[in-house]
This record gives C-alpha cells, structure tokens and sequence, in this order.
C-alpha cells in the first residue's frame, strides 16, 4: 500500500514539474509588493556638491542628496538597482534596495543567446529603447544605479550613455557603501511609469560603439587605434580563455593590454580596496607601463563587453571622446577563423602569430 | 520485484523532471550558466543533427505509448485503478514532451536543448514503466 501510494506522489510530483518546467517564472508572477521595513527616513536632509553632467561615479550622499530634493535639475531621477537576469532573480533588491529604486537587468541591454547574430553584443537599438521606456527613461531622465558588479552595472551605464541618456550616475561601492554612510533601505518592489518618447534616435552614440569588423580594420589601417585588452593576465598571455564556454585562448592581434582584472569576473586593478572605482589618476597609475597614451583612440574590450565598460566610463567622466568600446570582445574574434591573433606578450619574442582557425582548443577555464 | 522497478523508474523519471526545471532556472537567472548552456548547444549542435534526432526521439516515444494505450485498452479490465493512473501520468508526459519538442523554442526557454532530452527520458521512462505493467498483466479472460 505504501508503495502505491509513494508511485502515486511520485507521479504527481512529475506532472507538477513538467507543467512548470518549462515555464517562465517571471512571466507568471507578479512581483510581490512587500512591507517597506526600513526604518523612519533620517531626519536631516543630506546635502552634496553638485557635479558635472558627465561626472558617473557618484557618491552615497551625492545619491541622498538627490533622494532629499537637494540637488537642482535632478527633479526627474531613476534609481535602478542592476543583476544580471529579472527581478524574481534578484534576491538582493528584495532583500533591501535604495528607496525608490527599481530592478533593471543586463538583459535588457545585451544579447543572451550567444549566437552568431547576438554574440552576446548590444540589443539592437529599437529593443533598447523599449526597454528604456518600459521603466519611464527618456534622454532627459538622470539615472543612477548601482549593482553588486562593477562590470554589469558599468555594462548597462555603458548602453545608456550609448543609447542616447544624458546623465548617468553609478553609486560608486554600490548598495555596500550607501549602508556604510548610514542610510536606509526599502524592501517595497518599484517599478517606472512607462513613457512613450526617448526624444532622440537610439544610439545617440554610435560612435562609442566599435563592431569587430570597424575594430579588424582600424587595427589595421589607424596607427592611433589601440584595442585595449581589459583582461587578467593569464587571459593577455593566452594561458586560458577565461571561460568555460571559450575553449581557445589569445588576443586579436595588434592588441595591447590594459590590465584592469586578475580573473575573468572581476576588475580588481580598477577598485579600490573599498569596493570603489578607482578614477583617472588611479587607471592612470595601473596604465603607468602600458602601451598607449590617452592622445589615442582607445578601444576596450574584455570577453564579452562587461569588464571594458569600467575604464570606459573613467574617461568618459573625465571629459574624453577618444575612447569606445569593442563590444565583442574576444567571444566574437572567435567567430572568425581567418582573423589574426596573438598568443602571448608581443613585445616578446616568443609571441606566437596566427589565426583563430589555428589556435588549439582545450584552453577553457574550470570553474 | 517488479514494484521496486516501478518505484526505481519513477524516481529516475522524477530526477529528470526536477533537473530539467533545475537546469532551466538557472539558465535563465545566471550569467555564467546561460553562457555555458549556449556553448553545449552549439557544441552539440556541431557534432549532432540536433534537430532530426529530437523530432527522431519525440516519434518514437510517441509510438511506443500508441501501442501501449492500444494495449492498456485491450487489457484494461485485468488491470488496477493505480496501472490507469500510470498509464494516464505516461499520457500526460508524452503529450507534454510531443508539446515541447513543437512548440517551445530556445527563445523561450533558454536550456532548451538540455531540457528536452531530460522531458523526453521522464517520458520513456514512463512509457517503460506503463510498457511493463500492461504486457506482464495476465488475461483472465
């Protein structure tokens, strides 16, 4: 009889878990409005200096003093919380998130599948834009956010700026530093009232966005076009791909390196040991041996467009046009069998040139 | 014996089912999962004709549970209330593995590739598991 009954609830169990599984749990959930726990608003309203329009990296009271109504021109201001996927995969922002804030994904700004078309770049400028209207952001909105990554918030900051947003902010140490200046929390889920109208074609930058046949051939044929590597060492020296879904290792060639992480996921050289984007003097002091000049165009790139955005952004803040991003990174160089690659320092003589086709593979991460 | 067997099936039919809704979550929620989902996908897709072999498996499945329906039919009065609710779980999941191999794509679901095979085996396994209490059921007519 027990056992009848354990094949009984066995089955059920199946039935319950094919008819979910292949279901889209965000699709079908609402998001649950919680209580608001934070504690009562702190009395004295906060106030900052003000700071330039292309200034990105943010302090938590620059933040506060917004929130507090004390920064002029910042009337109409959106604070997103950035992860990776939805917000029903975010336990941080349901865990506690910045007054007011909403939940904003990379998806919303990137390809997921991986393909040939998407690798994994920038959404087409169209989809782009209905994401940003979708949360109430037009070209006049001021953005802030924030994120547990440097580089995924750094990658939505990046599509925003390049889409066409004029003001964009990062709380610079993320939801860590608002906690350690004091300030409070909310658990209330937001979301954006919709718009209608950007107010400008979408990219209003295009020029800050370099496709990897604009990066083949500017390598090539612009002496002062440099590709800069944001990659760990082991990755610049082709010692690994830094992945575990890239099985061959090197750079495209003519690259040099920026320095920037020790591993894939991470943009160490840049932080601070708070958790802190370093800013130009301390990119300045990890690029003191590099081969480039801020006199060039720089081009970043990383695996896949996230760890690149960092510096990005630094030299954006400080006013440089000169500079862009290489969206595909080494993920999409792959794609291509005939393209030229580097195996190892350049400036060394056993730097091995070849192409992609030639690389051998059995050089993904473990992890 | 052959409850055991029972037992042992729908536990394994149960771990695809769970795993693939596993596998599935993940993909859709973490970086570093939905990168490594595409890469399998396009590994195997290389080394396979994954699109003749999942409409191969979904109409041999489909065939095997046609013949033990038409078996279950014929039998049905030998049979216990628990053999036609196996036989109706077995429905249940060919029909949803038939409705995932048509109609689900990878836009929507971002493992797809890695999910079906796992609906597919829950499947088989049932179509198994019905398969072997319809043929060892004596008839007492």
């Amino acid at each position: 009889m027990k056992k009848k009954v354990l094949s009984v609830l066995l089955c059920t169990a199946m039935v319950m878990s094919l008819a979910v599984g292949c279901g889209s749990s965000a699709d079908e959930k609402e998001t649950e409005t919680k209580e608001e726990t934070a504690e009562e608003e702190t009395a004295e309203p906060v106030e900052a200096e003000a700071v330039d329009q292309r200034t990105v990296y943010v302090t938590p009271e620059w933040v506060k003093s917004v929130i507090d109504g004390n920064q002029e021109g910042y009337e109409d201001y959106i604070i997103c919380e950035v992860s990776y996927a939805d917000v029903d995969s975010s336990p941080d922002y349901k865990d506690g998130h910045l007054p007011g804030a909403i939940h904003v994904g990379d998806i919303e700004v990137e390809d997921a599948t991986g393909s040939e078309e998407g690798a994994y770049n920038l959404l087409a400028p169209e989809e782009v834009e209905k994401n940003l209207l979708s949360h109430g952001i037009t070209k006049d909105t001021k953005v802030i956010m924030y994120g547990q990554d440097p580089a995924g918030v750094g990658r939505v900051a990046y599509a925003y700026i390049w889409a066409g947003v004029e003001d964009v902010k990062i709380l610079n140490g993320g939801i860590d530093a608002w906690k350690e200046a004091g300030y409070d929390l909310e658990t209330e889920a937001n979301e954006g009232e919709a718009a209608e109208d950007f107010g400008t074609t979408v990219p209003a930058h295009p020029e800050y966005w370099v496709s990897i046949e604009d990066a083949k051939d500017r390598l090539e044929n612009d002496d002062n076009f440099k590709l800069v590597s944001i990659r760990s060492e082991e990755e610049w020296l082709g010692e690994t791909s830094g992945y575990n879904y890239m099985d061959k290792a090197g750079e495209p060639e003519g690259a040099v390196w920026g320095k920037g992480a020790k591993t894939a996921f991470d943009v160490a050289d840049f932080v601070n040991e708070d958790g802190t984007v370093k800013d130009l003097e301390g990119l300045k002091e990890v690029w003191a041996d590099c081969d480039f000049t801020l006199d060039n165009h720089l081009s970043f790139y990383c695996g896949t467009g996230w760890r690149a955005t960092v510096p990005f952004l630094v030299l954006y803040e400080n006013g440089y046009d000169n500079i862009s991003v290489y969206d595909g990174g080494w993920y999409e160089w792959l794609m291509h069998d005939d393209y030229p690659v580097q195996v190892g320092d350049p400036a060394s003589d056993d730097c091995e040139h070849t192409t992609v086709g030639e690389l051998p593979t059995g050089k993904a991460a473990e992890y | 014996m052959k409850r055991i067997l029972f037992v042992l099936l729908d536990i394994l039919s149960a771990a695809f089912l769970i795993g693939g809704y596993v596998i599935q979550y993940f993909t859709k929620n973490k970086l570093g999962m939905v990168r490594w989902v595409n890469f399998q996908e396009r590994k195997t897709r290389e080394a396979v004709p994954v699109d003749i072999l999942k409409y191969a498996a979904v109409i041999v499945v489909l065939l095997l549970a046609v013949i033990i329906i038409r078996e279950f039919l014929k039998k049905r009065l030998n049979l216990g209330r628990l053999d036609g609710v196996m036989v109706a779980v077995m429905v249940i999941l060919v029909a949803g593995y038939l409705g995932a191999t048509l109609f689900v794509t990878i836009e929507v679901t971002p493992a797809y590739f890695m999910v079906l095979p796992m609906i597919g085996a829950a499947a088989l396994l049932q179509v198994i598991r019905s398969g072997i209490a319809v043929w060892t059921c004596r008839d007492e007519k």
